[in-house]
C-alpha cells in the first residue's frame, strides 16, 4: 500500500514535470490598444507575443492576409518578428487594421478571431486570437444641410507650394565648392597678382616664347631674373643645393638647371659662344618646367 | 605624376562644382516658376497648358483644384489622374482626396438635381478615392470627414449571409408531449 502512493507520487511529480517541459506554447498573449475612441479612417494595431519550444515553426498561412478583411475593416500591414530565445523560439506578430466604418452613433465593433496554426514533427497544432471588440462613433452629427450655413463636405487640401530651400542649400554649397577650387587654380596661375609668389615664371615663360632665336643674352637674362626672384637673391650654380633646400620641388630639374648655368658661364664669359635653336628651346623648356612646378602640375 | 593627378583632379572638382550650380540654378528657376503658378491657380487665374507640360504634380493639383471652383469636373478628373501616383505620399494622398471631393461635389450636384444613378455611382467613386488617401494618410482628418458624408449618402449594408453554424435547427417534436387537436368525446 505504502509503495503503491510513493509510486503514484512519483509518477504525478514525472508527468507534472514532462508537461512543463514539452508545452509546445510557452507564453501567448495578445496587446491591444484602449477599446474606445475610434473613428472612420483609424488604425487598430495589435501585438501578438507567442514563445514556442524549438522548432516549432508558426504557419504564416494561418496568419490573415493583407486586404479587406471585413466590408469596413481592412488589414493594411503584418510585420512578423522572430526570434530564438534561451529555451525555444518567439514570434512577434505585428497586424495593423484600418477602420471604415461610419456609425450614425456610438457602435461597438469587433475584429474577429482566427487561428495561428505551428508545425512540429508533422503535428500541427492551433492557438486561437481572441476576437477583439472596441467602439466606434461618427465624426458629424446625422444631418447638416447646406442652407444653415454649415459645411456639408471639407473642402480642398490646397496645394503646398514648394519648398526652395534644398535647392538654395545646394547652390550655395556647390557655389562655395566652386569658388574655393577656382580661388585655389587662380592663385596656382598666378592669377591673383597680389600673390607674387605663384607668377614668378608666368611672364618669363610667356616672354622666352616670343624670344627670337638670335636673341640668347636676353633669353638668359630673363631665366636668371626669374630663378633670382625665386631664391630672392642672385642665385648662382654653387648655390644650387642650397636652392633645393628651401625649394626641393625644383631638385627634380637640377640636369636642366646645371646645363643652364654652365651654358650662361659659356655664354658671358667664354669666346665661342653660339646660339642654336636647340639650346634656346632647352632654355624654354626648363622655364616651362619650372611653370609647371609652381603650378604644382609637377 | 602624383601632383599632376592631384593638379588635374582640383580641375575636375572644379568643373564639378560648377556644373552642379548650374543645375541647381535650373531647378531653382524650375521651382521659382512653379511656385508662382501655383500661386496664380489660388487666385482664381487659369494658366497657360503649356505650363503643365514636364511640371510637377503640385502644379496639376492646383489647376485641378482651380477647375473644380469653375465647375469643370471633367478636366479636374482628368488633371488629377495624370498625377496620381506621382509624387510624395502626402502630395498622393492629397490627390486622392481632391479627387474625392470632385466626385463627391458632382454627386450631391446630380443628387440635387435627381440623377439618382449617376449620383451614386459618383459617390461609390468617390468612397474608393478617400479610403486610398486615408489607406496613405490615416490621420487625415478631412478626407475621414468626407468619407463619412459619402457613407451617410451611399451607406453600405452588409450582406446577410447563412452561415452553417448559424442556421435555425429544427425542434424535434416529443411524441405525445401534447395531445393533437382537441380532445373529442366530452360531452
Amino acid at each position: 500500500m505504502r509503495f503503491n502512493l510513493i509510486l503514484v507520487f512519483i509518477c504525478l511529480v514525472l508527468s507534472s514535470c514532462s508537461s512543463s517541459i514539452n508545452e509546445p506554447i510557452t507564453h501567448f498573449q495578445v496587446q491591444t490598444p484602449r477599446p474606445f475612441g475610434y473613428v472612420i479612417g483609424d488604425e487598430i494595431k495589435q501585438r501578438i507575443i507567442i514563445e514556442t519550444r524549438d522548432g516549432m515553426a508558426l504557419q504564416y498561412s494561418s496568419i490573415p492576409g493583407k486586404g479587406e478583411m471585413t466590408r469596413w475593416l481592412n488589414l493594411n500591414k503584418i510585420k512578423i518578428d522572430k526570434s530564438k530565445t534561451g529555451k525555444g523560439l518567439r514570434y512577434q506578430i505585428d497586424l495593423t487594421y484600418q477602420l471604415f466604418y461610419a456609425p450614425l452613433e456610438v457602435k461597438m465593433l469587433e475584429i474577429p478571431r482566427f487561428t495561428l496554426q505551428f508545425r512540429q514533427f508533422g503535428n500541427s497544432i492551433e492557438k486561437t486570437v481572441p476576437r477583439w471588440n472596441f467602439t466606434t462613433a461618427p465624426l458629424r452629427e446625422l444631418a447638416i444641410r447646406k442652407q444653415e450655413g454649415k459645411e456639408y463636405m471639407r473642402a480642398d487640401t490646397s496645394i503646398p507650394l514648394l519648398d526652395t530651400q534644398p535647392s538654395i542649400n545646394r547652390l550655395g554649397l556647390s557655389l562655395l565648392m566652386a569658388c574655393l577650387f577656382g580661388a585655389y587654380l587662380a592663385w596656382l596661375y598666378g592669377v591673383l597678382t597680389f600673390l607674387p609668389k605663384y607668377q614668378i615664371f608666368k611672364r618669363p615663360a610667356r616672354q622666352l616664347a616670343k624670344s627670337s632665336q638670335g636673341d640668347l643674352s636676353s633669353m638668359l637674362d630673363i631665366m636668371h631674373k626669374a630663378l633670382n626672384n625665386l631664391n630672392g637673391k642672385p642665385l648662382f650654380k654653387h648655390q644650387l643645393n642650397s636652392f633645393y633646400q628651401r625649394f626641393p620641388n625644383y631638385q627634380q630639374l637640377n640636369g636642366e638647371l646645371v646645363w643652364f648655368f654652365n651654358y650662361s658661364n659659356q655664354h658671358y664669359f667664354s669666346t665661342d659662344s653660339r646660339s642654336n635653336k636647340a639650346e634656346n628651346d632647352k632654355i624654354i623648356a626648363l622655364c616651362q618646367h619650372c611653370l609647371q612646378i609652381e603650378r604644382g602640375k609637377r | 605624376m602624383i601632383k599632376a593627378i592631384r593638379h588635374y583632379t582640383i580641375w575636375g572638382g572644379l568643373a564639378i562644382a560648377v556644373v552642379i550650380t548650374l543645375q541647381s540654378v535650373f531647378s531653382y528657376y524650375q521651382i521659382a516658376t512653379s511656385n508662382q503658378f501655383i500661386l496664380q491657380l489660388n487666385q482664381g487665374k487659369d494658366i497657360e497648358l503649356e505650363a503643365l507640360k514636364k511640371s510637377v504634380p503640385e502644379l496639376h493639383l492646383a489647376r485641378a483644384s482651380y477647375l473644380k471652383k469653375k465647375h469643370r469636373y471633367k478636366e479636374a478628373q482628368a488633371s488629377l489622374s495624370q498625377v496620381i501616383n506621382q509624387g510624395s505620399q502626402k502630395i498622393q494622398a492629397i490627390s486622392r482626396y481632391n479627387l474625392g471631393n470632385v466626385y463627391l461635389e458632382q454627386a450631391i450636384e446630380l443628387a440635387e438635381s435627381m440623377q439618382i444613378n449617376e449620383a451614386t455611382a459618383l459617390t461609390a467613386l468617390a468612397k474608393q478615392a478617400y479610403r486610398q488617401a486615408l489607406a496613405l494618410d490615416s490621420r487625415y482628418w478631412d478626407a475621414k470627414y468626407n468619407l463619412e458624408v459619402a457613407m451617410r449618402l451611399l451607406p453600405e449594408m452588409d450582406r446577410i449571409v447563412m452561415e452553417k453554424d448559424d442556421h435555425i435547427p429544427e425542434k424535434k417534436a416529443k411524441l405525445w408531449a401534447t395531445v393533437p387537436g382537441f380532445p373529442r368525446g366530452l360531452p
